[in-house]
């Protein structure tokens, strides 16, 4: 037998191996004893956000500032036994839909099997595991108006689709491994990053799927950090193919404690460009920093009210071998605002902004205003 | 909280027998076992080796519960919990003589909703309310199970449960688990009520 056949049914074992191990685990988890405090039951929730926006770039006429209902949730979960349950997420975007005006959208419809604390496997429209915010989007769970830019342009948030996921926590870490639908590589360039190329679960191709996996640390109070790595080798598009695939590697860190509450998170998206275009970017990268600080934790109050700051530099083609179009996407974002939380599920948020796109000299002046809930 | 109040109820209920109705004992279930070994495995880190924890259930009052509820925030998961006061071994052994809580530790096991789950936990507290265990004995959700974490839990050791455990100052928030931290937060406190309540009950 040659070293190269031996390698193979090493490799081969290992992943049986595997594969019973988690049959097995699964298995092991239905015969559980029961629990005694399950009651089967259908919950509602859900989170909103409205939204006033302004926008003025230099030597550009402003437009009038736009009132937006930007989303409304319906979060619908029943529990089916112990060890089954669903859970939904319906979401209408900017109030209705007609032609290319808002989205409605299934982000989540996923029935979950909860084998045990550290093993779960979750099957229908899944949430990716990438960044901070991707599961866990709720307003006022951030501090700005809009979801933050590095959440938009470098991680597609909210990133969902047809798949499965194995989750758990163990020991002070959580994981999140996805097999989910890939990305479509004819939607992806330097303008829309990897936004453009979700599928959605709209019929999502099956041809190569994303598969991913997160690890974070939450064994220090206050502290979630941690890591994640996916890969898709992209589907062909009715034969054409613009990648063969992409990498994205990305770590988080979020640590809040006596009031303050500071984040930094940073990706890395490497292409595997199968031809050179303008708009084709070879890698993609992102950096945000944020840092708030609850002026009225010395106080009696209950309510939370904290002025923040964030920056940013974003650039989804930061290299492409073509200066212009690298230049052309670098971006750097300035923000700073208050967000007053009177209650831990409301939030009253403003905000300002200050950003370039490619020219440093050209800024863009933000403002924001908006009221958000969850339940 | 109101102490007096919690008195006078309290002396009211002993004399008319209204809090007495206490449903009876039945087998311990997988939980409460563990919730047993979770309790033993604190006294001996506490060096309180001479005591033992006597499993009892109790029937919540509706006025009382009503007037904790209204005060913590959150509705109770059900109208009984169970609880474990802590007695002398020497007590447990003699058949006639009663039992006596040596130091006024009791400890319950109550529910809390996460998202939409129910967290089984475990709050050990004196006769004033004040925390001196907390533990998640069950997490169900598929987020948030850093609630579950010692180091989250040991920060509350120590704390007064008569204003509410703000998160982000007395409860350390955790990114992801945000709503199991605030549900924590309010069963905790209505269960250490409850902790004071019984220890008083058996002095």
């Amino acid at each position: 037998m040659t070293s190269e056949v031996k390698k193979q049914f090493a490799w081969q074992r290992i992943r049986w191996t595997l594969a019973g191990g988690a049959l097995l685990a699964f298995a092991t988890g239905a015969l559980a004893q029961k629990d005694e405090f399950f009651e089967p039951k259908t919950s509602l929730g859900g989170y909103g956000e409205l939204h006033l926006n302004y926008k003025k770039t230099e030597n550009v006429a402003a437009l009038a500032p736009e009132l937006d209902f930007h989303r409304f949730i319906l979060f619908l979960g029943h529990q089916f036994s112990p060890r089954f349950s669903l859970k939904a997420e319906l979401e209408l975007e900017h109030n209705f839909v007609l032609d290319n005006h808002g989205e409605l959208e299934l982000e989540q419809a996923y029935v979950e099997y909860a084998a045990y604390p550290w093993l779960r496997l979750q099957t229908g429209v899944v949430l990716a595991n990438p960044g901070l915010m991707n599961e866990f989007h709720e307003p006022p769970l951030f501090f700005s108006v809009e979801r933050p830019d590095y959440h938009n342009q470098i991680l597609p948030t909210t990133w969902y689709g047809n798949g499965a996921a194995i989750t758990g926590a163990y020991r002070g870490f959580e994981y999140k491994a996805n097999v989910m639908e890939g990305l479509n590589t004819e939607k992806i360039d330097s303008g829309a990053g990897l936004r453009g190329g979700r599928q959605k679960g709209y019929r999502s191709k099956l041809e190569n799927a994303l598969v991913g996996l997160k690890i974070d640390y939450v064994g220090l109070p206050g502290l979630r950090g941690g890591l994640s790595y996916n890969r898709n080798h992209l589907m062909k598009n009715n034969g054409k193919q613009r990648f063969e695939s992409i990498d994205l590697v990305e770590a988080h860190a979020q640590f809040e404690k006596f009031g303050l509450r500071a984040t930094v998170e940073g990706a890395w998206i490497g292409y595997s460009a199968l031809a050179t275009k303008p708009s084709y970017p070879e890698q993609g990268q992102g950096l945000l920093f944020e840092v708030g600080y609850n002026v009225l934790s010395m106080t009696e109050f209950e309510a939370r009210l904290f002025p923040w700051v964030r920056y940013s530099s974003l650039n989804r083609a930061a290299a492409s071998g073509i200066p212009a179009l690298e230049k052309k996407y670098a971006t750097q974002k300035t923000e700073m605002g208050l967000a007053f939380f009177p209650i831990p599920k409301i939030a009253y948020k403003t905000d300002i902004g200050f950003e370039s796109v490619g020219d440093p000299s050209v800024e863009t002046f933000y403002w924001n205003l908006g009221i958000g809930y969850m339940f | 909280m109101d102490m007096r109040f919690f008195e006078i109820l309290i002396l009211c209920l002993a004399f008319t027998g209204a809090g007495s109705a206490e449903p009876p004992l039945s087998p311990a279930s997988p939980l409460e076992l563990k919730t047993e070994a979770e309790l033993k495995a604190w006294s001996a880190s506490q060096g309180r080796t001479e005591g033992e924890w006597k499993r009892r259930r109790y029937l919540l009052d509706p006025v009382l519960k009503k007037k904790w509820e209204i005060e913590a925030q959150q509705a109770f998961f059900r109208n009984e919990v169970t609880v474990w006061v802590e007695v002398h071994r020497s007590a447990t052994q003699s058949a006639h003589s009663p039992q006596v809580v040596t130091k006024g530790f009791c400890a319950v096991m109550d529910n809390a909703i996460g998202k939409t789950q129910p967290i089984t936990f475990v709050v050990v507290a004196d006769t004033q309310a004040v925390l001196a265990h907390t533990a998640v004995m069950a997490y169900r959700e598929a987020y948030g199970g850093a609630v579950g974490g010692q180091g989250w839990n040991r920060r509350l050791r120590g704390m007064g449960t008569e204003k509410p455990l703000r998160v982000g100052k007395e409860v350390d928030a955790i990114a992801g688990a945000s709503l199991s931290v605030h549900a924590l937060a309010k069963g905790y406190r209505k269960a250490a009520w409850i902790a004071q309540a019984v220890c008083r009950e058996a002095l």
